[in-house]
């Protein structure tokens, strides 16, 4: 097995649900409930789910934007802390966020965004660090005439791309994409992926996608790891997963996407709106939607199954009867 | 003949710096029960185009500027406030992808449904109350009793927007005008809400205009389609055909930016640099700044929405897109 860029291990992440007049803590909402990932260095991952999954939760413990409560992360062999990260490990992972504009300062123009995290952690000097951040602008496809524009002059897309150049910026190993083309139009959103396919391959850096958008994690991504309800449920390479799914909320999610192309049939399986878990439930995430649910399901937590270069955690798999 | 019937509509607003305009639409038609999806991106004027219908503008500084409105035999762009207010609801009724700028926090969901139905149908007491928990059955909101006394921010998103599309054919609408209802959802959420859509427009007989940015949906749910570019139709016809054999080269572009499963690795078709606004369109083509096919005439002239044979394109070289393609 190549050496892990990123390595989750077992990790779970749990918040508190306050209520009453008192605000006193209820009961818990499972976020994260023992997910483990690898990343070789230089590929992507994609991480799909929908809203309640825990996509966004791993992520933010991913990039460090939050402690956990159990398991391990480690990056280049190396265990991430739990708490505050040194300036040396902040450097090497970075984060673009769905909203390009939360991230620029509407006051500042843009080469500023971009021209913060050189100076944060002391990169170049002077002059040359203006250069540096002009460069990595022109890099994304901003030229210089641009950079010197504030935010609100700027589209979507060019936004986004400073969002990407500033995330570059301290060279990082590690880049979480947190739903990088949601907030974009279909024409502007190919003008990114186009530049983060061009990015990865000049550069060699090695991508997290998190994304609800099934065609965008097939396009990017190489694995894919799909959550629901804080677990796994399904792993493996994206082209194997997509082509044939086997958990029963993979294929689920799967066919609920309509193509654009007409004569390839539409046929979602209705499954019952998601569901965020509380406290401690036993047995699969799944199980209060899946159509292939028996008691087994809701009484016993189903176990990694490995087929087809993948993993599956679903019982009807283990028990042969999805192949 | 058409339910709603729209021609020249011109949407303006009025800012400090004069008046710019949003919506230039030549035309566009929904005919009766039918399904049109009205296709665009961000700023080419598809919601305002919707909102045009009934002018519910958001700000008074947008309002309609001149063209027609034809539905049911009158011209609801010279009908008068009074007279509208008549249309909206019971006739033409509406659905937005937010539902909480719909629904009134500060009431419980069956209660804004019982005041609907005596506003719109003269329902009243109890007859009102069976009423509005039959529309909440309807939507397939499960467990109806609870949900008619709960309040907006106690319910999931996808439950939200049920609730909504049960506000919205309380006054038994012959045209639903959907605005992206189901773009915040899930996926998996999505895909029944669609079904639900399709399964009222089927039972209850009503036409909608269904406004998207996305054409996976639209492929799958509406008959017809419009395809919207700087605050204008550039292209319709029967949905297979337009998605399988664009006339009109944004169309066709838009089609090739979708990424796919098959494109995995490869880079996209993107099409090159941003939309332009209806204001800043100066002469000819609103789409030759990003058109490989664009030449002199369309830096001239502005080609208008023509065709037959229930297409139309509004295109010089529309014939040479189809034979490349």
């Amino acid at each position: 097995m190549p050496d892990a860029l990123l390595e989750v291990r077992d990790l779970r992440k749990t918040y508190p649900v306050r209520g009453g007049v008192l605000q006193r803590v209820r009961s818990s909402i499972r976020a994260v409930d023992g997910v483990s990932l690898r990343i070789p260095k230089g590929a992507t991952l994609g991480v799909a789910g929908e809203s309640g999954s825990g996509k966004t939760s791993l992520a933010r413990c991913v990039v460090g934007l939050q402690a956990w409560d159990e398991g391990e992360i480690f990056l280049a062999g190396e265990s991430v802390p739990r708490g505050p990260w040194p300036l040396a490990m902040r450097r090497r992972v970075q984060m673009v966020f769905q909203d390009p504009g939360g991230s620029l300062d509407p006051r500042r123009p843009v080469v500023d965004a971009v021209h913060e995290p050189l100076e944060a952690f002391g990169i170049g000097e002077g002059r040359g660090r203006r250069e540096r951040a002009l460069d990595l602008l022109e890099e994304v496809g901003i030229p210089r005439e641009v950079a010197r524009r504030y935010p609100h002059a700027l589209s979507g897309g060019q936004r986004q791309r400073i969002a990407i150049a500033r995330a570059l910026a301290p060279g990082p190993d590690l880049v979480v994409l947190d739903e990088p083309t949601s907030a974009l139009d279909v024409s502007v959103q190919a003008q990114i992926l186009n530049l983060l396919t061009d990015l990865r391959r000049r550069l060699g850096t090695t991508y997290l996608l998190i994304s609800h958008d099934l065609e965008v994690v097939a396009h990017l991504a190489d694995e894919v790891v799909v959550l629901y309800g804080g677990r796994v449920m399904e792993a493996g390479p994206v082209r194997a997963v997509w082509d044939h799914p086997r958990h029963p909320y993979t294929a689920t999610l799967l066919e609920a996407v309509p193509d654009p192309d007409p004569s390839r049939p539409w046929t979602p399986r209705l499954a019952g709106g998601a569901e965020t878990r509380r406290t401690a439930p036993v047995g699969c995430p799944f199980a209060r939607r899946c159509p292939l649910v028996d008691e087994r399901c809701r009484s016993e937590d189903p176990r990694a199954v490995e087929i087809g270069g993948g993993v599956v955690f679903c019982h009807r798999v283990e028990e042969g009867a999805i192949v | 003949m058409a339910l709603l019937e729209m021609r020249d509509v011109r949407v303006v607003v009025d800012a400090p710096e004069g008046t710019r305009t949003l919506v230039r639409l030549s035309a566009l038609s929904v005919g009766e029960g039918e399904v049109v999806g009205l296709v665009g991106e961000t700023g080419s004027g598809k919601t305002m185009t919707g909102l045009a219908v009934t002018q519910v503008f958001p700000t008074p500084a947008v309002r309609l500027a001149g063209g027609e409105i034809r539905y049911g035999g009158q011209d609801l762009a010279r009908l008068d406030e009074a007279s509208l207010r008549r249309i909206r609801g019971r006739e033409i009724a509406m659905v937005f992808q937010d539902p909480a700028t719909s629904l009134n926090p500060l009431f419980p969901i069956g209660k804004v449904l019982v005041d609907l139905l005596a506003l719109h149908r003269g329902l009243r007491g109890a007859r009102a109350r069976q009423e509005a928990l039959a529309l909440l059955e309807r939507v397939e909101l499960p467990d109806a009793g609870r949900v008619f006394h709960r309040f907006p921010h106690e319910l999931s998103g996808g439950m939200r927007q049920r609730a909504m599309i049960a506000l919205a054919i309380a006054g038994r609408p012959r045209l639903l005008i959907a605005d992206e209802p189901t773009t915040a959802l899930d996926v998996t959420v999505q895909a029944e809400l669609l079904h639900l859509f399709d399964d009222l427009r089927r039972e209850e007989g009503m036409a909608v205009l269904f406004i998207t940015h996305n054409l996976g949906i639209v492929a799958h749910t509406s008959e017809r389609l419009a395809i919207m570019y700087a605050g204008d139709v550039v292209e319709t016809g029967p949905t297979a055909e337009v998605l399988q054999r664009p006339r009109h080269p944004y169309t066709r572009l838009l089609l090739e930016a979708v990424p796919r499963r098959s494109s995995a690795g490869q880079r996209l078709k993107a099409i090159a640099g941003t939309a332009i606004a209806r204001s800043d369109v100066l002469a000819g083509c609103p789409f030759q700044s990003r058109c490989p096919y664009a030449d002199d005439l369309c830096r001239e002239a502005e080609p208008s929405l023509e065709g037959s044979d229930g297409r139309t394109v509004a295109c010089h070289h529309w014939e040479e897109v189809t034979r490349r393609a």
